[in-house]
């Protein structure tokens, strides 16, 4: 059992392969950040602006949020007024941001948090197969500042690929652009939400997603959190989060000294 | 505060002179389970290779009650990039209640996950064509507090059997996690400092 169990060490079998999208490896520097939706209709997609809103709404909460050794925490703030240049322009000026060499449209440069749009550009969009841009266009140094994301509400002879596609999937797919603008890459792994493509079934991250996100955003927990209150550094307008585990372990340990004096006694 | 709370207790640990026992642990930790899609089809991991091993000493305030710090680190996997690896650190300090052949334990712990990186660039699907995309360069690590539970049954004096469990984020509802290990331990025995 024991030789079993020390040839298991020598073994990996898991895999992870997270990449990021950007050399510098930017991430957004305050904790929480917030994700709108442009106030517009995806016609073409078969959404509506509330649909859209409702779906960007589950891609927030039900995904990158919900890892416990990650500080970012997107928060979902309801609909933007933008330009027509967001559903009209690519993410890049003269070619496109799938050729790899990007200069950012400024037209498109987001100002602070996340924006969800619809757009039509042909020069982004000119499969039917590719279901969203996403790109951090507003980076300085190492900090994300603001990041866009474009679904493809194209026609494309008479048909759009987001129609076939059911709630889930839609959600799973703007969850997926939603981890490319928060600075990830695309992972080799099937079971990771930033695999390249959809699969059958996806209502959770991959180990490989937890991994990206816990490297970007690592969570500092306190201490002192043992009073159960939060801090925030103004310097930099990060929320750490504090984990009142400490104050169990000591009103614990209190009552265990109580109780074995007790039963010394008895 | 936390060094002079780990401080303290070692202080009082080493000054009532007694150590009644000390320990090698070696188990498998699943992290997050229930909660991690492990395949296309939307399972999730109820089971997940991830070694372990940790060094704990036992002080006893009385035939019942002791307390057990201990320490350990998860086997640094590696990945289909070989050069990206995570370990995961943790610092523990558990009180236990002894019954029958039986400890049961709570406390709370530091989990430190570190993600490395030796930098390059990987060739991944676009979904229209293949691309390069950036490797983690770096060392980053994550800091979170727990609350353990667990218990441990003796088969024999000198080895038991154990099982714990790891909650993170426990105030938090949406990003609240469990976490468990099983693992066998070797018991040495009591140790006198002076």
């Amino acid at each position: 059992m024991l030789i079993k169990f020390l040839s298991l060490l020598f073994l990996s079998q898991n895999i992870y392969a997270f990449t990021l999208n950007n050399n510098v490896e930017a991430a957004f520097g305050p904790d929480e950040v917030t994700v709108y939706v442009a106030n517009q209709d995806c016609t073409n997609m078969n959404l509506t602006h509330e649909d859209l809103k409702g779906m960007a709404k589950e891609a927030v909460d039900n995904y990158w949020n919900k890892v416990p050794t990650s500080r970012l925490r997107l928060k979902f703030g309801g609909s933007i007024s933008v330009s027509s240049s967001f559903s009209t322009e690519g993410i890049c000026v003269g070619n496109s941001a799938r050729t790899g060499n990007c200069d950012v449209n400024t037209n498109l440069k987001v100002a602070s948090g996340i924006i969800i749009a619809c757009n039509q550009n042909s020069t982004d969009f000119s499969r039917l197969g590719i279901l969203g841009l996403s790109l951090p266009n507003n980076i300085v140094n190492k900090s994300i500042y603001g990041s866009i994301v474009l679904l493809n509400n194209r026609l494309i002879g008479g048909n759009n690929q987001f129609k076939n596609l059911n709630h889930n999937e839609i959600v799973s797919v703007i969850a997926h652009e939603l981890g490319h603008a928060i600075g990830l890459g695309h992972s080799p792994v099937k079971n990771a939400l930033m695999y390249y493509s959809t699969v059958p079934v996806r209502d959770d991250l991959g180990m490989d997603d937890i991994n990206g996100v816990t490297y970007l955003y690592p969570v500092r927990e306190k201490f002192l959190g043992i009073l159960g209150c939060g801090s925030i550094d103004l310097n930099n307008n990060s929320y750490h989060k504090n984990q009142p585990a400490f104050i169990f372990m000591l009103l614990f340990l209190l009552g265990f000294m109580f109780m074995s004096k007790v039963f010394k006694k008895n | 505060m936390k060094k002079i709370f780990y401080l303290l207790f070692f202080y009082h640990s080493l000054a009532l002179a007694q150590i009644n026992d000390v320990g090698l642990t070696l188990g498998n930790l699943t992290d997050f389970v229930g909660n991690v899609q492990v395949d296309e089809n939307g399972k999730k991991n109820y089971y997940e290779l991830k070694p372990y091993m940790s060094f704990f000493i036992r002080h006893d305030f009385n035939e019942s009650f002791s307390i057990i710090p201990d320490i350990g680190l998860t086997y640094p996997m590696k990945g289909a990039s070989p050069n990206t690896k995570k370990t995961i650190y943790m610092i523990r300090l558990d009180l236990g209640y002894r019954f029958y052949d039986f400890i049961a334990k709570a406390g709370t712990g530091l989990f430190m996950t570190q993600i490395k990186g030796a930098g390059g660039t990987e060739r991944l699907n676009n979904g229209t064509s293949y691309d390069e995309f950036y490797l983690p360069a770096e060392s980053h690590s994550a800091r979170n507090y727990t609350i353990n539970l667990g218990l441990e049954y003796f088969i024999i004096p000198e080895l038991s059997a154990k099982s714990e469990l790891f909650v993170f984020s426990m105030f938090e509802n949406i990003s609240r996690q469990f976490s468990y290990s099983v693992a066998l331990t070797y018991h040495f025995g009591e140790i006198h400092v002076n």
